[in-house]
């Protein structure tokens, strides 16, 4: 559950924050773990929505406006995923703006639909997807400068 | 050429289960922190075991005493609104010749009276709230991506198969700094309450009757010569739990403590067991009653936020004169009656909390409560049953 919590804070040291709020929420609501579903899963969502909440009381979980961050980018990626590694991915990903980490990772990783992640930032569907594909070309085009290096 | 739905599904490949070492300190952290939120379940639960059933087993004495001492044969108070006011007449032989009746305590008429409050314990249960937002379970029928149909979406939750609505952006876990919730919160109540007097009536006025003289037997005790009496302000004090059964409803029970006082110029008469008069003087009197009670009352919450919060309540008291003394105030004697039987009342208010910290609030309580007739020394509540009465209050949050 680190890698969760460092994916959605973007900091490891706040991750390790999260990490111990987490934990202390799982166990001491392990009595409402009805069985439904893989524990893991329900593990995850407990350390995915204590990360949120960090974010929220930071006020970090404002979507990214900045349309300049992947203005100019171009998302011609092709096959130079396959010779970066997960510790790449995950620095490049912590590394996203904020708005743009947050529905990526609920989208793409989590696997969560637009229309739940606007419930549960608070924000339109609309949004969510827009912010969802300036994520994808940021980090495309992150992928592709660390290949050039 | 990667399009969108692979890109992700390849950054869900290579991230979904990353492994990454957690430092030692995260692991002593934790340990640390559920120690210390098992050790503040322990003390509270701890403290509720021994601290009900002592309550308990002191409300249960003094019912015992209350109810098993109560005597329905005994002799009316001479001072009730039957009794009426007696000079003794002694002769030049030390007989005692005539009691005169001067005057009928109903004729007169008394002032009206203030409720005297009862002392109110609150005892606030936090039930864990539920005013998250719940996410709809997840459906495969979610929109793709804006370029290609997204053919990820048979496979979106399928990793854990729970059901969205478990997760939660809970309300109460932003505003709750502790993961720990407590479901049930006792408080434990000091208020004080006082009843306000009327000015306008807080004397006993009215014209003497001069009954048909009768011979009777000279007795120990205190007889009222004036036509006025002057009722202090009644003060209660007292402590107590209330528990929520739902987060509307509670019930509270406690104990209190009522001292009323009442002043009047009379006659204090001290008889020998020969029946002689041994001391007889007028002098200003001073009567003390001093009642312990206990109070119940149903709670229902109007409103309840996180800063003030209004209730109604209602319910009842059931009291015992434990002391009724006289103080001659002319000389250091102190005359002693004992008083039978119990007080009953029935009350109503509302009130008002204010929360000024995570433990502790203080309340105001307004009410309405009658007493009934039940034979009780003369006090402000004989000659006014129905009285207006506010009490405050500070609840410690436990």
């Amino acid at each position: 559950m680190f890698p969760v919590c460092m994916r959605y804070v973007g900091e490891r040291s706040l991750a390790e924050d999260i990490l111990q709020d987490g934990f202390i929420t799982l166990f001491t609501k392990l009595d409402t773990y009805k069985g439904d579903g893989s524990f893991e899963g329900w593990a995850r969502r407990i350390f995915i929505t204590t990360a949120l909440m960090s974010l929220r009381k930071k006020d970090a979980l404002k979507m990214s406006e900045d349309i300049e961050v992947v203005r100019g980018m171009k998302t011609d990626i092709t096959s130079q995923t396959q010779n970066i590694g997960y510790k790449e991915l995950m620095k490049l990903v912590m590394e996203l703006p904020p708005g743009f980490r947050t529905v990526f990772n609920m989208y793409a990783i989590e696997g969560y639909s637009h229309k739940e992640i606007g419930e549960m930032l608070g924000i339109s569907e609309t949004t969510s997807r827009t912010q969802l594909s300036r994520a994808r070309i940021w980090l495309q085009n992150k992928i592709k400068e660390l290949e050039n290096v | 050429m990667f399009d969108d739905n692979q890109f992700d599904l390849w950054a869900k490949s290579m991230l979904e289960n990353v492994q990454e070492e957690v430092p030692e300190r995260v692991w002593k952290h934790v340990s640390a922190r559920l120690d210390k939120t098992a050790a503040k379940k322990k003390a509270a639960v701890l403290y509720w075991r021994r601290a009900v059933p002592a309550i308990a087993a002191v409300a249960a004495v003094f019912a015992a005493i209350i109810f098993l001492k109560h005597d329905d044969t005994a002799v009316p108070d001479p001072y009730s609104t039957n009794g009426g006011l007696i000079a003794i007449v002694r002769s030049e032989k030390g007989e005692i010749d005539t009691g005169h009746f001067i005057a009928d305590a109903k004729e007169i008429g008394y002032p009206s009276r203030n409720l005297r409050p009862q002392p109110q314990v609150i005892l606030e249960e936090q039930v864990e709230k539920d005013g998250s937002a719940l996410l709809p379970v997840s459906d495969t029928n979610k929109e793709g991506s804006e370029s290609t149909p997204d053919i990820s979406d048979a496979n979106r939750h399928e990793t854990d198969g729970l059901k969205d609505e478990f997760i939660r952006f809970p309300k109460d876990w932003e505003e709750d700094a502790e993961p720990e919730r407590k479901t049930i919160r006792a408080s434990v109540i000091l208020s004080g309450s006082a009843g306000s007097n009327n000015p306008k009536n807080n004397t006993v006025t009215g014209p003497l009757r001069i009954p048909q003289m009768s011979s009777m037997r000279p007795q120990t005790g205190i007889r009222q010569t004036s036509t006025e009496s002057t009722y202090g302000i009644p003060l209660s004090a007292g402590v107590g739990v209330k528990i929520n059964f739902t987060p509307r409803w509670a019930i509270g029970i406690g104990l209190n403590y009522t001292l009323l006082t009442r002043d009047f110029y009379g006659s204090y008469t001290l008889v020998g067991d020969n029946g002689d008069i041994l001391i007889s003087q007028q002098s200003d009197i001073r009567n003390s009653q001093h009642y312990v009670g206990i109070p119940l009352n149903a709670y229902y919450n109007i409103i309840s936020h996180e800063k003030i919060k209004f209730y109604t309540y209602a319910g009842g008291a059931v009291e015992k004169c434990i002391d009724n003394r006289f103080h001659i105030l002319n000389s250091s004697v102190i005359h002693k009656e004992k008083a039978t039987g119990v007080q009953l009342s029935a009350n109503i208010g509302i009130g008002a909390e204010f929360i000024v910290g995570k433990y502790l609030g203080i309340y105001i309580d307004p009410s309405i409560r009658y007493y009934f007739h039940n034979h009780q020394p003369q006090s402000i509540r004989t000659v006014q049953p129905l009285m207006l009465g506010f009490e405050v209050g500070l609840r410690v949050n436990l």
